[in-house]
């Protein structure tokens, strides 16, 4: 909503600056988004008229005028436009004169002396672009200043009002608060009354849904002038509060719309065909509205209508074929009151928002019709001329919206705000606001104006009387209300992870959470049916939600590539979504992806490329806690390597999972080396143990080494697993420490295993620890075939 | 007979000009060594008469332990020139870069989120989390917010197809923690919330925490209280804050929070929180009675905290995940 100083001024003369109004509104809760001029800066450009005109003899297209702005002197000026005429009364700026920035001075325009120039409205910074020069009303006084005449020396309020402040959305309004803020009196101005023409002809309406239009008001209005303009004064207000103008009645209850918050709508009644009606939309009724649209009602929706069909969506917009154009002789006004609920929802459905469809939704004063349709006939008739019928008003007073009487307990009041507002205060504010109050035990019972929509509970009236108080003067307190919690493990295990990998070298990124189709065909494992689609995407590139992070981390890895980054380690914390039997999984996943060299290349040391056991190590360690339960399966997954992936384990439930991305994934993105990508289910973060302490033997260990040679395909964990069930006494690691080909015949390898022993109440003998040493070897060489070398 | 002041005296300056331990050792054996000259020559003192002998023994002895001062005195400055040099061998370039890993770094939106935990864990809140999926039930009608609402406009939401939606804010998180638990609670909920908006300052999925606070009996006053106290902890200032009366569905009173912000030399008003007193509605959706308690609630938006925090002018940034922009933020 926009609102100018000026016309707001009127309604309630206040003295404080233009600034110092804008501040007290936000703090009342009228933000103010922006205060702006609505001119620019002008100097000596004043009133004038044509008084002669010439050719222009070296020019086709110019003009030479002769302008006088009222001290007798007539000058001469080159003017191009083609509007300008002798008589008219125009906007001069003479030699000396400054717009905006612009000194205009004396200049020769094709041999030609100009004296300045006449302006357009856009020259002038009234308008965004203008044909022609601007043209004044035919009593502008010449010599006059423009800034005087127009009221240029005027600021304009740009209100980010919020949906509940329907009230606000006139001059009327935002002036009952200003009076309410600064405790000042509303001075209504005085609103002419169109002198009723006897002889005209009533028109008639039914309002057939009282419950959606408790109030129809029509008035005929016949013989209006089709070439009248709309007054200069009114048609900068509309400018300055942001409304174009199209047609002289249109403009004019436009104007009152601003000013008084109650939209109408006016019909050409040669176009009408019988009577008015309110109604509900048929099935599959139709219509053309204004700007050429055609509309098809699919959802009931309240419609004015004619013998003939639809007329105008009510409260929303007006029909084509009904609407005002230049030739209309004689209009129908109308003036109502819509329910809220018979408008909500309706204007978006049809993506036809409108100022009126705004105001309907939320709430239009319901005693506002009369004065409204009083005050649009005296405007009407005063500009364009023509004879008022009668008013014909359909009400239906029970379905009239009623502000029921709210109590107010001061207890209530003071303990929600937390600060001791006094009695008086309270009443002197709700009052100010227009609420009827009275006195009951511990508070008051308030009923709140007519065109408060948003008063319904006492919450509501704390509000008000807490923004009027200020809420800067409520103290900001804390209590000492002790409150300990039980720490959150699971978000403190989670930050830990985010922390090792950020200390090993990895970035934390944050991607969207949709991602396109086609980026994730590569990934669906027979996924594909069932995706979860949005319905509204912002784009195609951000319509699935994603059931892997890896497609977004791939992205990104391209992304930072074609930067010329070469090496690219990065993690994302978030959910993947998936649909498993209709039910709708949101899992939270920790997913990484390496790239490059597994160190930054440097002196010293060999540049080496990240690889699969670099990022399992990582693994390793974020997942130490898991101690032996932890394991590594070989895998497949569409999108990893075949060879080069595993599914990762806690026990028996597997986790997640790491690889190498696939050979043809690498082609398709285009990458010159393979990423490693691993993700995991941090759920599995509930499964961590405290750790139970585990005594430290006093005693010397010993370490034993053994190597066998293998078939190659044997995997080290089986080994590994080998000597861990044997549950040998005094065994406290096995661990295999070096493995190789060279020298081994073709299809085995050699495998190096070292042993530590350890007891935790003695020395252990050299013979105790051969006979465990010996149980191994013998475990390993029958089970794998495997040969002891030595 | 010898002169063992003589020997002494040569013996003495062979030592100080021995050149390295080796030549010392050689010395050593020389002179003190079983065949050495002063040992040889001290078993000869016996052949000399009753009263030759204490004085020559004296003179012998002396010249003795002067020559073995002499040794100890060149050992120990040679030693220490034998572990300079090792030392003057082993220099380093202390300028080469040391060996490493290139520091990794946690997302400015994460540190940021982590800043404002770490406020709200210290002051008694736990931390909540909710489905990122919602129902029209949690993101709206608990919420006071019925279909057709004029405040829906306000949250241009994403839907999926089977009447899903993506959460437009973390208050949804407030209705799932209310229905679960019984009053008093102190919680906040941070996570990622979307709105169909995408331009230059709007990104379609950002971040919010959700605070939350239900009590037999709190005020408006405390509301002020806990959101002033939180901005001049994350700012680490006492800036100026100031509460404007607002509206939102789920809260009465409401109202937004604006800090004074400078940048260069413009000083304005920044709005940078949303919050209010729970409406009744709100209650009566999760079963409270509104006679019983009262509470406040907060939200705030993430990326606008850090992106003033860490000065970063353009949104976008954010979710670039260009890594030489991610790097830079260690704390």
């Amino acid at each position: 909503m926009r609102c100018n100083f000026e016309w707001l001024k009127q309604w309630v003369p206040i003295k404080v600056s233009a600034q110092a109004l804008a501040d007290s509104l936000t703090m009342a809760g009228l933000e103010i988004n922006a205060l702006e001029p609505v001119s620019a800066p002008l100097s000596g450009v004043v009133v004038a008229s044509v008084v002669s005109l010439q050719p222009h003899p070296n020019a086709n297209k110019l003009k030479l005028c002769q302008v006088e702005s009222g001290d007798g002197k007539p000058r001469q000026v080159v003017c191009g436009a083609a509007n300008v005429s002798v008589g008219k009364k125009v906007v001069y700026a003479p030699s000396g004169a400054c717009i905006a920035a612009n000194k205009i001075g004396l200049k020769t325009i094709r041999g030609c002396q100009s004296d300045g120039m006449l302006c357009s409205a856009a020259e002038l910074g009234l308008a965004e672009t203008s044909d022609g020069i601007m043209e004044l009303d035919d009593d502008a006084p010449l010599g006059v200043s423009l800034t005087e005449y127009l009221k240029l020396d005027d600021n304009v309020y740009d209100l980010d009002l919020t949906p509940n402040r329907a009230d606000c959305l006139s001059v009327l309004g935002i002036a009952r608060e200003v009076a309410a803020i600064h405790r000042c009196a509303l001075h209504a101005p005085e609103q002419a009354k169109a002198s009723i023409h006897s002889n005209a002809a009533r028109i008639t309406a039914k309002v057939s849904e009282p419950e959606a239009c408790p109030r129809y008001l029509v008035r005929e209005i016949r013989g209006i002038n089709p070439t009248a303009k709309t007054p200069l004064a009114i048609s900068e207000r509309l400018r300055r509060c942001g409304i174009r103008t199209i047609h002289p009645v249109v403009d004019l209850l436009n104007y009152l719309m601003l000013e008084l918050g109650q939209p109408m709508h006016a019909f050409d009644s040669a176009r009408l065909h019988g009577a008015l009606r309110v109604r509900w939309s048929q099935t599959d009724e139709q219509m053309t509205v204004l700007g050429g649209d055609v509309v098809r009602f699919d959802k009931k929706t309240l419609l004015i209508a004619d013998d003939r069909g639809p007329l105008a969506v009510a409260g929303i917009v007006g029909g084509e074929d009904s609407s005002v154009t230049a030739e209309t002789r004689d209009i129908v006004l109308e003036s109502a009151f819509f329910s809220p609920s018979a408008i909500l929802g309706r204007a978006r459905h049809y993506n036809l928002q409108t100022e009126s469809s705004h105001r309907f939704e939320r709430g239009v004063d319901p005693h506002l019709q009369t004065q409204a349709m009083e005050y649009a006939s005296a405007l009407i008739t005063e500009t364009l001329g023509g004879v008022a019928g009668p008013i014909n008003e359909m009400l239906e007073q029970s379905q009239l919206p009623t502000r029921r009487p709210i109590l107010l307990n001061l207890d209530t009041l003071q303990r929600q705000l937390g600060v001791a507002i006094e009695p008086d205060f309270v009443t002197d504010c709700l009052s100010r606001l227009g609420c009827r109050l009275q006195a009951v035990r511990g508070g008051w019972s308030c009923t709140p104006p007519s065109y408060r929509f948003d008063l319904a509970i006492e919450e509501d009236l704390v509000e008000e009387v807490g923004r009027l108080y200020g809420y800067d003067q409520i103290p900001a307190q804390l209590n000492d209300n002790t409150s300990i919690k039980k720490a959150n493990d699971y978000r403190a295990q989670t930050r830990h992870w985010a922390d090792y990998l950020s200390t090993n070298g990895y970035l934390e990124v944050i991607t969207y959470s949709f991602i396109s189709e086609s980026q994730l065909a590569p990934f669906a494992n027979g996924l594909d049916t069932s995706l979860l689609k949005l319905s509204n995407p912002v784009s195609e590139e951000m319509s699935v939600m994603r059931p892997s992070l890896w497609p977004s981390l791939l992205q990104v890895l391209q992304y930072n590539l074609n930067r010329q980054q070469e090496r690219v380690c990065i993690f994302e914390q978030g959910l993947k979504f998936l649909v498993a039997e209709n039910d709708m999984l949101q899992i939270e996943v920790l997913a990484g992806l390496a790239y490059g060299s597994a160190l930054p290349e440097q002196w010293g040391v060999e540049t080496r490329r990240y690889d699969f056991y670099d990022l399992k190590g990582d693994i390793e360690n974020l997942l130490g806690p898991f101690g032996d339960a932890l394991s590594f399966h070989r895998t497949t997954q569409r999108a990893l390597h075949p060879g080069r992936c595993a599914d990762i384990f806690v026990g028996d439930q597997c986790i997640g999972c790491l690889g190498e991305l696939a050979p043809q994934l690498v082609k398709d993105y285009k990458l010159p080396a393979p990423a490693i990508l691993f993700e995991l289910q941090t759920a599995c973060i509930n499964e961590i143990a405290v750790p139970r302490y585990q005594a430290v033997s006093a005693y010397p260990s010993l370490r034993r080494d053994l190597a066998f040679v293998v078939a190659a395909e044997i995997e080290a964990a089986s080994i590994l697993n080998c000597i861990a069930e044997l549950k040998l006494d005094y065994l406290i690691e096995s661990s295999l420490f070096d493995i190789f080909t060279e020298d081994i015949k073709a299809g085995s390898k050699s495998v190096a295993i070292k042993l530590i022993f350890q007891d935790l109440y003695s020395t252990l003998d050299k013979h105790t620890i051969d006979n465990l040493v010996h149980n191994i070897v013998v475990a390993i060489t029958d089970k794998f075939n495997a040969q002891l070398r030595v | 007979m010898l002169d063992f002041r003589q020997i002494a005296h040569q013996a003495c300056r062979k030592i100080a000009d021995a050149k390295n331990l080796t030549e010392l050792e050689q010395l050593r054996i020389e002179y003190l060594g079983k065949k050495g000259i002063v040992t040889t020559h001290l078993k000869t003192l016996h052949t000399l008469s009753e009263q030759e002998r204490p004085e020559a023994g004296q003179v012998a002895n002396r010249a003795k332990q002067d020559i073995l001062n002499a040794l100890k005195q060149r050992q120990t400055v040679l030693k220490q020139s034998v572990l300079d040099q090792q030392v003057a061998s082993e220099t380093v370039d202390v300028s080469l870069a040391g060996r490493r890993h290139s520091g990794g770094s946690l997302h400015p939106v994460s540190r940021t989120l982590r800043r404002i935990e770490t406020f709200f864990l210290s002051a008694g809140f736990t931390v909540e989390e909710g489905p990122e999926i919602e129902d029209e039930f949690y993101n709206f009608e608990a919420l006071n917010i019925p279909a057709a609402h004029p405040a829906r406009a306000m949250h241009d939401t994403f839907y999926l197809s089977d009447g899903h939606l993506l959460r437009t804010h973390t208050s949804p998180v407030q209705i799932r923690v209310m229905q679960q638990h019984k009053p008093p609670i102190r919680m906040i909920a941070p996570g990622r919330v979307y709105r169909r908006d995408f331009d230059v300052t709007h990104s379609p999925m950002f971040h919010q925490v959700e605070g939350l606070v239900v009590r037999p009996q709190t005020s408006f006053s405390e509301l002020k209280g806990i959101v002033t106290s939180f901005l001049r902890a994350f700012f680490d200032d006492d800036i100026a804050i100031r509460f404007r009366p607002s509206y939102f569905p789920f809260t009465e009173p409401s109202a937004e929070v604006d800090i004074a912000w400078r940048e260069g030399k413009k000083r304005d008003w920044l709005e940078v929180m949303g919050c209010g007193m729970v409406h009744p509605a709100v209650f009566k959706a999760v079963g409270y009675d509104a006679t019983q308690y009262n509470g406040y609630a907060f939200g705030l938006g993430v990326e606008r905290l850090a992106m003033l925090r860490y000065c970063i002018s353009d949104l976008r940034l954010l979710f670039e995940n260009d890594v030489r922009f991610i790097k830079q933020f260690y704390l």
